[in-house]
């Protein structure tokens, strides 16, 4: 039990190299341009309808106005241009964090699956150190250090709590939708969607989806869709070591989004894949068993 | 003192979510306005109101008719009712029907 409970410390409090988290910096700043210009489009759009609070505590964003709303708006795309730059990095991070909160809780009809899970993400950024790399901080402290020290400063280890929080939430995000998926309604319910009625429209789906129903093996690819999004939940903490579970679990947005796309989540999702495959992991000269 | 508390952090972000997603997956069939979002269900629904004219033209979520089949909606429903009510200040109803209802419309999977 003490082993577990140390394993469980070691795992969060473990400290990398922070080039790979920097590159994330730069990649997630799409999704802070995209929230705001989502958030704008619909704000101007509902201006004249009444707030719809969320429950509880959270209902004291509804007192934000439209206006004021427009305006946070403009201050969330700055906050990622800022980001983007690298320019006071860690307190951007957390400004961004804390605007992007006011304006997802502002009003539930722009409610979105996909920006709570980026919402989730951006606050989970707040503990990276993102601004070793590629940013106006590392140039001013260049700068300002010797070679060799500046070197040492942006090679130095940084904590990865963040970075792992983030492989934490895409994890849950897999096992709980393999496990409502376990449940054969939620198949009943999803044919009916619009999508998946156009997606049998597609000639070979169809036709492919025709030959399984006959051959009453329809429930083979369900059943694997299911093992695969558990597979992966577990995975994603594996794939700075095993690289081909990032490649799968990238393969299989990209296949959910040739046949039905979904607003930012492929990109979302392939984005943190990648992410997971640092800091890379050597393996050992007989394969499984590993150098950490 | 941060990288001391990560593993006290990392414990409640992993509480948290657990419990949304248990309570998601417990009360999905139960109650339809509540259900986890990735229930994806698909509905069709009309806006009722004494004074159907008093709504306004363009509601929520860029829906311009008071007819619609939407899942995107769906646990947003209950809360579009009541904005609608406090804008037109009459009585407004969201009936909607599942199209499981509807044979019609269903394709078969499994």
């Amino acid at each position: 039990m003490t082993s577990d409970s140390q394993t469980w410390s070691q795992y969060w409090m473990a400290q990398g190299d922070a080039w790979h988290l920097s590159i994330f910096r730069i990649l997630w700043n799409i999704f802070h341009i995209g929230f705001a210009l989502y958030i704008l489009r619909w704000t101007l759009l509902e201006f004249h309808l009444p707030t719809l609070p969320y429950p509880s505590l959270l209902s004291i964003f509804a007192l934000q106005s439209w206006q004021w709303t427009v305006f946070l708006t403009g201050i969330h795309f700055v906050l990622g241009l800022l980001l983007l730059c690298g320019w006071n990095t860690r307190l951007i991070q957390v400004l961004i964090a804390l605007s992007a909160t006011a304006l997802f809780f502002r009003t539930l009809s722009l409610y979105h699956n996909h920006y709570a899970f980026y919402l989730c993400i951006t606050w989970y950024m707040t503990l990276v150190s993102s601004e070793r790399f590629y940013s106006l901080d590392a140039y001013r402290k260049k700068r300002l250090l010797t070679k060799s020290d500046f070197s040492v400063w942006q090679h130095q280890p940084v904590a990865l709590l963040g970075q792992r929080l983030i492989l934490l939430q895409l994890s849950l995000l897999y096992m709980f939708a393999g496990l409502n998926k376990m449940d054969p309604s939620w198949f009943v319910r999803w044919s009916q969607t619009p999508e998946l009625i156009s997606l049998t429209q597609n000639s070979f789906v169809a036709v492919l989806w025709q030959y399984l129903l006959d051959a009453r093996i329809a429930w083979i690819p369900l059943v694997c869709l299911i093992g695969l999004l558990l597979v992966l939940s577990v995975g994603v903490f594996f794939a700075s070591r095993y690289p081909l579970i990032a490649f799968v679990g990238i393969g299989m947005h990209l296949i959910f989004d040739l046949i039905l796309p979904v607003i930012s989540f492929t990109e979302m999702c392939s984005i943190i894949w990648l992410f997971a495959l640092f800091p890379i992991k050597k393996r050992g000269p007989l394969g499984p068993l590993f150098i950490d | 003192m941060k990288i001391r508390l990560a593993p006290y952090i990392a414990l409640c972000v992993l509480i948290l979510h657990l419990s949304l997603g248990i309570r998601g997956l417990w009360q999905q069939d139960k109650n339809i306005f509540t259900q986890h979002p990735f229930s994806d269900p698909f509905l069709h629904c009309v806006v009722l109101s004494p004074s159907i004219e008093a709504l306004p033209l363009q509601m929520y979520r860029g829906l311009r008719n008071t007819e619609f089949s939407s899942r995107i909606y769906l646990e947003l429903l209950p809360a579009f009712k009541e904005g609608l009510q406090r804008y037109s200040q009459n009585d407004v109803e969201i009936r909607c029907t599942s199209l499981n209802e509807n044979p019609a419309r269903h394709f078969p999977i499994l």
